[in-house]
């Protein structure tokens, strides 16, 4: 304390103080300044080198202290801490030694001079890879290898792929693979499966697999890889070498006790696949199924012959549907109580060499729908007083056999593929419909035999990457019978036969360019041609007009629907000359010579041999920014009516679109269309504005058109929408007002829809997990359609009006407890049809059903035994209109149903 | 004395030869969390020697595509290049392929921009092996995110992924500390033999063509404007690409005609 009394106290301490802390500061930041480093790089004759990596590293630990890059003339400036007076210099470049120099600054400046020789084993090759992880990327390829992932408790390849980071599977087995859709599975390479993968990756052992690669920018053929872009992802399945021969698969079978009869069911799927041959067997056969009361599981049969080639296990053909409304469809399903349904199907495909592959596909299917007697009854609205009706027997049976080989040959710059399709498909359906006054029968018998044989060679030419040379040649024949019953008499609808020879020939290099029957581009240039030539024999089908015209007009417009798709063209000669002047500007001419022809439209007229050249030729300017504009004229030489010269305009700019459209027929029709449409987007909220103005005339009669359509999106709730669309429908004289409103609210999972005309929800279903055992599911289908139309025909001064309604409401309700071994399920159905006045019925069904699972397991074999026990049913029809109100009630018997299900591996 | 220059001239050219690199390639994999999409991600490859590098996303879309989220539609622009990230150290450039205010009638825009000079932090302290590549980590801020990076002198060159380098070595991995952008390391090979040709884009935007290019865009989408409807054009929000807040053109121009509006 005295010592910083006397310090402190006197100023000549205070200036001393002052001047070591100026001196003890100043030393501190001139320790922090830096001192410039300057060297050059150079080579062993002189010449400086640029972009070498010049690198100030501490002498003591090897630290970066700084680093710079050397200039054109190979100089280089490091600034480097005053403190610092020793530090290496390490100079590197790619393709010479590494140089290291060590440098003690004496002075401010150091001019370093650097020689760098060339490293003369660079050119060796470096290859570098990451270490080997659960997943490795590989160019397009990611491959997951399942060792790490298993933990036993998956059974099938879809339970392992559950498990593996970005690839995503959904309820219903369909495969995403980091959020895009996989296009197919293949096992070894080998697409066994197509779309319905499904079927492999539910069934297929999880054991068997060693590794699933995901392929991105997948090209089938190996001749177009690099030259076709594809966006296409599929999945390859690899399998564990130690399992690389075994027999895998499950079965099971069901018996049990239906209304009149016994039930049976029967599956077997078996799996034998190896590097060189795959095999795969799947049949499923019964007249029963697990779950009786879902519709869903009714329908899948069904999709056996659906249009949709994405939910058929096989190719089918769009004839073998039902003809429209002969039956209501949505209370047909419902009643279906004996039904027996096989499906099988054998794959096998054979690689004998790497080059060489050979498949045959076999399939047979037979469907049969019986519906029993006094089960549907129909309410018909007739001269004034509803009737009862009793439809009887209703029985649908649907038969297809397919086989179908194939053969690839591959080299690297050819694919040959041979491929022999024969398909057999038969209708039978029988309807009895009785009414007071009028009795109608209708049986179709529908036969089909097609056989096609295609040759398909792809050849590429690799020396200009630019260049694809295809070669198609495609021969097609078919047969097809139909055989018609009318009130028991027999007669032959159709016969037809076609033949199709297809040569096609296409040569494609946007460079240098050939032109052979093909396409030739140049920049902006394009010509095409093209040369088709088709042959197709059809019988008379007149000769049976006598006949037609016996039967009713609603099955004369039945067989006109069936004659609506047949292209009755005897011979047919086309050549299309397709020039680009410039860009914006394409003529198109088209000349045709036909021999034809029978105009659907006027099935029963006699002039149905025509020959006609016909031509045309098209004017069109382009710019899809901005608009287009086209104009042309259609020539027939025989066809008058075929005549016409149209003009067509588009333009648009960012939120107004305007098209007009001029068509005369040869003076017979006429029509023109504008259309104005507004678009606009603001914030979340979507403006649609449709304006549609049209006057149409022809020989008889002549109507303005108008239609308007307002459509706006907006958010209603944070996560739903709602949406306002207005429709508005006018046109004078013919006829039809017609409006319709549509909103759409609610939560984006829970939408409900109101649409005065024609609506459909989908099957809407939304399931609820209370507890781990206890789970609600909610399904929900609605139809409804009410159409009222306005009919005033001007040349017979004649008024009618006609009302449509039909609503079909289905709604299920089912709620499962699951113990260990036990199952229970209660569900609640009602479907409800109305249909204007002619038809109503309502429908109540509840069903209670246990079930007790009893598994043994023997190494890798499970065997299960399901008790299923269906408590009772009951079943009210409530017709409800003016004169009938219908009641009925009935309680079945108890129907046990007893499954053995065995998985095998051996 | 003929023979004796043709000699030294023939050494000279076999040494200057052997002095050059041939081309390398380091593959990697990236991961994004961006607003914009997945279209960056999977498979990346950078092509360099010494004095440019071309990087290219490979598993970038090849056909445009649109798809509907919600309320809200997102348009891919594809692109069979891959958008690619072209880097010329000699030069000091970089150009660089944006979809950007492109659709499927207007193609994607080449852009040029300063090669980003950043601010790297080496810790020498911290190294580790990638593969047989010794490592040595730094951090850095690059387009509003900071990076933890692992670059290696053993291959001396500044290049790394998409827009990263500067670095007295290749940069192998690299991940910005939000979690929305990372790179990691798949593979190296040296002097490959198919080597990709860089030639550096002919034509480009650089950044004041770019900026005149987007304010003139925002113009013509305001002309279109009516008393009940307004129309405008807005930057892309904080996280919509991998550089974060990179345009923000309209904000500023805005702001500025606000600005003289109010002194007017």
């Amino acid at each position: 304390m005295e010592f910083n009394n006397l310090i402190f106290k006197k100023p000549k301490y205070w200036l001393l103080f002052f001047i070591i802390q100026l001196c003890f500061s100043i030393n501190v930041i001139l320790s922090q300044t830096s001192r410039n480093v300057e060297g050059r790089v150079i080579d062993s004759f002189g010449i400086g080198i640029e972009m070498a990596v010049v690198c100030a590293n501490s002498s003591t630990d090897n630290n970066f202290i700084c680093f710079t890059n050397s200039d054109e003339k190979g100089e280089f400036s490091l600034s480097i801490p005053s403190n610092i007076s020793k530090f290496n210099i390490n100079i590197n470049r790619l393709g010479y030694k590494p140089f290291k120099h060590s440098v003690t600054l004496d002075s401010v400046h150091t001019n370093t001079l650097c020689v760098l020789s060339p490293q003369l084993d660079s050119i060796k090759e470096v290859v570098v890879i990451a270490n080997r992880s659960r997943i490795v990327e590989s160019g397009d390829t990611t491959t997951y290898f399942l060792k790490d992932f298993r933990d036993s408790t998956e059974y099938s390849i879809e339970d392992l792929l559950k498990k593996l980071p970005g690839i995503e599977v959904s309820s219903d087995g369909k495969i995403k693979a980091n959020g895009k859709d996989i296009k197919t599975v293949l096992v070894e390479g080998s697409d066994m499966f197509g779309r319905q993968y499904t079927i492999g990756t539910k069934n297929i052992r999880a054991i068997a697999i060693d590794q699933v690669d995901i392929i991105n920018r997948y090209e089938d053929n190996p001749v177009l890889k690099g030259i076709r872009q594809s966006d296409d992802v599929v999945l390859n399945v690899k399998l564990n070498p130690n399992k690389i021969n075994i027999v895998n698969g499950n079965s099971d079978v069901g018996i049990g006790i239906g209304s009149d009869a016994l039930k049976g069911s029967c599956h077997i799927n078996v799996f034998n696949i190896t590097r060189k041959i795959k095999n795969v067997l799947l049949s499923d056969n019964g007249n029963a199924t697990q779950t009786l009361n879902t519709r869903e599981l009714m329908a899948t049969y069904d999709d056996l012959f659906a249009e949709d080639d994405n939910k058929s296990p096989i190719r089918s053909n769009t004839e073998l549907t039902l003809p429209p409304n002969i039956i209501n469809p949505g209370v047909l399903k419902d009643f279906i109580d004996n039904s027996l349904n096989s499906f099988s199907t054998i794959r096998n495909i054979f690689n004998p060499t790497e080059r060489l592959k050979v498949g045959i596909n076999a399939i047979f299917a037979h469907n049969r729908d019986k519906q029993e007697s006094n089960q549907y009854q129909s309410y018909l609205y007739d001269s004034g007083r509803y009737t009862v009706d009793i439809l009887q027997q209703l029985q649908t049976k649907k038969r297809v056999f397919e086989i179908e080989g194939n053969i690839y040959y591959t080299t690297l710059n050819q694919k040959t593929s041979f491929q022999l399709v024969s398909k057999y498909y038969g209708l039978n359906n029988d309807v009895i419909q009785t009414t007071d006054n009028k009795q109608q029968l209708l049986q179709n018998v529908f036969l089909n035999n097609n056989s096609t044989l295609s040759v398909n060679g792809i050849f590429s030419n690799r020396i200009s990457t630019n260049s694809l040379l295809q070669v198609q040649i495609k021969t097609q024949s078919s047969q097809s019978r139909e055989i018609g019953v009318f009130q028991n008499q027999n007669f032959n609808i159709i016969s037809l036969s076609d033949t199709l020879l297809q040569l096609n020939q296409l040569v494609e290099n946007p460079y240098t360019g050939i032109l052979v029957n093909g396409r030739y581009v140049k920049k902006y240039e394009k010509l095409i041609l093209q040369l088709e030539t088709e042959w197709i024999k059809a019988d008379n089908i007149l000769n049976h007009k006598e006949q037609y015209t016996r039967i009713s007009d609603e099955i004369i417009n039945h067989l006109q629907s069936y004659n609506q798709r047949i292209s009755l063209n005897t011979f047919n000669n086309r050549i299309l000359l397709k020039y680009f002047l410039k860009p914006l500007i394409t003529i198109k001419i088209n000349m045709e010579q036909t021999n034809k022809s029978i105009n659907s439209n006027n099935f029963l007229r006699d002039n149905y041999k025509v020959s006609a050249p016909k031509a045309n030729i098209v004017f069109e300017v382009d710019k899809q920014s901005f608009g287009r504009i086209s104009t042309g004229y259609n020539w027939s030489q025989n066809i008058p009516d075929e005549n016409t010269f149209f003009s067509n305009v588009y333009f648009k700019d960012a939120f107004n679109r305007y098209t007009s459209s001029i068509r005369d027929k040869n003076n017979l029709k006429q029509n023109i269309f504008f259309n104005y449409s507004y678009k606009n987007t603001f914030k979340n909220q979507f403006f649609n504005l449709n304006v549609i103005l049209g006057f149409k005339q022809n020989l008889w009669r002549e109507s303005f058109i108008f239609k308007s359509s307002i459509q706006e999106i907006s958010p209603f709730y944070s996560e739903g929408n709602q949406t306002f669309n207005v429709n508005s429908n006018f046109s004078k004289f013919i006829s039809s007002i017609k409006t319709s409103v549509e909103v759409k609210a609610g939560y984006s999972n829970s939408k409900a829809l109101y649409d005065f005309q024609n609506v459909e929800t989908p099957i809407s279903v939304t399931s609820y997990k209370l507890n781990p055992t206890l789970r609600i599911a909610l399904k929900y289908f609605l139809r409804l359609n009410i159409s009222n139309d306005f009919n005033f025909i001007k040349s017979q001064n004649k008024i009618s009006q006609s009302t449509n309604n039909f609503i079909n409401n289905n709604f299920s309700s089912e709620l499962f407890y699951n113990l260990d071994k036990w199952r229970f399920s209660l569900s609640l159905n009602n479907t409800t049809s109305i249909n204007n006045s002619n038809n109503a019925s309502s429908l109540f069904t509840s069903n209670f059903s246990f079930a007790r699972n009893i598994i043994f397991k023997k190494k890798e074999s499970t065997l299960r035994l399901q008790v299923y026990n269906l408590n009772f049913i009951k079943t009210y029809d409530n017709i409800f209109n003016d004169d009938i109100i219908f009641f009925k009630y009935s309680v079945e018997a108890i129907k046990p149903f007893f499954i053995l299900k065995y998985d095998f591996s051996f | 004395m003929k023979f004796l220059f043709l000699f030294i001239l023939n050494i000279y050219t076999i040494i200057s030869v052997l002095g050059q690199s041939g081309q390398n390639r380091i593959v990697y994999n990236c991961v994004t969390k961006i607003i914009k999409g997945k279209q960056h991600d999977g498979k990346n490859t950078l092509y360099f020697d010494n004095e440019k590098s071309l990087f290219v996303h490979d598993e970038w879309p090849k056909r445009d595509s649109d798809y509907m989220v919600g309320n809200s539609f997102f348009f891919i622009k594809g692109d069979t290049s891959g958008m690619p990230v072209y880097v010329s150290r000699k030069n000091k450039t970089l150009f660089y392929k944006s979809d950007y205010k492109s659709s499927n009638l207007r193609p994607c825009l080449m852009l040029q921009e300063d090669i980003p000079i950043i601010n790297w932090q080496i810790q020498a302290a911290l190294t580790r092996k990638i593969g047989v590549l010794n490592c040595i980590k730094a951090i850095g801020t690059f387009g509003n995110r900071v990076y933890d990076v692992w670059f290696t002198p053993d291959i001396p060159v500044s290049y790394g992924p998409y827009k990263l380098g500067g670095l007295p070595g290749l940069v192998l991995e690299a991940k910005s500390r939000d979690g929305k952008v990372s790179y990691n390391f798949v593979s190296y090979e040296s002097n490959v033999s198919n080597p990709v040709q860089i030639v550096m884009p002919k034509k480009s935007m650089n950044v004041e063509q770019f900026k005149s290019y987007v304010i003139n865009e925002l113009l013509v989408a305001e002309s279109k404007s009516t008393p009940e409807v307004t129309s405008t054009n807005n930057d892309p929000v904080s996280d919509y690409e991998i550089e974060k807040d990179k345009i923000t053109i309209h904000r500023d121009y805005k702001e500025e005609r606000a600005l003289k509006k109010r002194t007017d």
